[in-house]
């Protein structure tokens, strides 16, 4: 990396819904990799939140499940007031590898980009890592973000992506659901902000299969979007 | 008066009543839910004039015109209640993130002890 980016300028945003299985491996990756870890835990029954308390991770916490676009406005809101320089997020299921974390950082820290966002399709390495139903799935997905949105992307719904400061201030997601993958592109894309792709490996695991999404999602995820146009 | 249009004439006032009562009801909805109850109202008094009407708008039968308006009604009326909803789901969201972020600025109350029992999550995520 050209330009030095201490780690302890990243808050990292891990989103948890009962993940008290997967969490605490990630979590003390990030803070052995000296990233400060800010968790959402968004409605937990299990022992999500006590298990990122423990690993000295900041948490917030949703009283009821809200969905994965609100814990994500909710964790930028968090980082902001912590004063956080780089924000980025990353899954608590284990499907992200820590490692990925610095070259989606580090064109911001070099001023060429106000948003990272992480895509398994760059390398071929990656993609091969994608169940062949989900690498249909995702190709419409970009097709249909690129309609909705006019930005032509090679992964979409990656939940792997980092952003700025004054990045992460103009964001403001109102799709509590999956959609917001969607709104945040488009909000992106309107506010002129600089973005680029850099590519991630994503692991495929039982877990994070039966935890991500499916095609009939897909349907509501499009449908969603279009409602927050109309509604609002 | 028959039976049934007895019934129905019931049902539309009493209707009309409960729905005026919600005090978070806005004026044009009343307006709206006023003339609708009455406009029930009439067509059921004269049946008459729902075939008349029928006729004009070129429905065979009376019963087939009020179906289909009320089917439009109900779309109407589906519409409102979504927009209310969508609104309200924005609304909740906006006041579970300032808890979230209110609590997690005070030290006192670590989330460990917000931890009381929670009515179960709705699954949305």
């Amino acid at each position: 990396m050209n330009v030095s980016l201490p780690p302890a300028d990243v808050w990292v945003i891990v989103r948890a819904r009962n993940e008290a299985a997967t969490i605490d491996a990630v979590l003390s990756e990030l803070r052995s990799a000296g990233y400060r870890v800010l968790v959402v835990d968004d409605g937990s029954t299990d022992a999500t939140a006590e298990i990122a308390i423990r690993r000295d991770a900041l948490v917030v916490r949703h009283l009821v499940n809200l969905g994965p676009g609100a814990a994500l406005q909710t964790g930028l809101a968090a980082a902001l007031a912590v004063g956080a320089a780089f924000i980025a997020n990353l899954d608590a299921d284990g499907q992200h590898r820590v490692a990925d974390l610095r070259p989606l950082l580090e064109p911001l820290a070099e001023g060429r980009a106000d948003v990272a966002l992480g895509s398994r399709f760059l390398r071929r390495e990656d993609r091969l890592q994608v169940p062949f139903g989900r690498r249909v799935l995702l190709r419409g997905a970009v097709l249909v973000n690129a309609l909705l949105t006019g930005r032509l992307l090679s992964d979409a719904h990656n939940g792997l992506r980092a952003f700025t400061r004054a990045a992460a201030a103009s964001i403001q997601l109102r799709e509590e659901s999956f959609a917001y993958a969607t709104e945040l592109l488009d909000q992106v894309v309107k506010q002129r902000l600089r973005l680029v792709e850099v590519p991630v490996t994503v692991s495929y695991t039982r877990h994070t299969l039966a935890k991500g999404q499916t095609a009939w999602n897909a349907i509501n995820v499009v449908l969603d979007f279009l409602a927050g146009k109309v509604f609002r | 008066m028959n039976a049934i249009q007895f019934l129905l004439v019931a049902a539309a006032v009493l209707w009309l009543a409960s729905y005026l009562a919600q005090v978070r009801t806005q004026g044009l909805a009343r307006l709206v839910a006023v003339v609708a109850a009455f406009a029930g109202i009439t067509l059921v008094l004269f049946p008459g004039l729902s075939v008349r009407l029928a006729k004009l708008l070129g429905v065979t039968r009376g019963v087939d015109l009020v179906i289909y308006l009320s089917l439009v009604g109900i779309g109407f009326l589906w519409l409102q209640l979504a927009t209310r909803m969508r609104a309200l789901e924005g609304q909740l969201t906006e006041l579970v993130r300032r808890i979230a972020l209110d609590r997690a600025a005070d030290p006192r109350s670590t989330p460990a002890q917000a931890a009381e029992p929670e009515r179960p999550p709705a699954t949305r995520s």
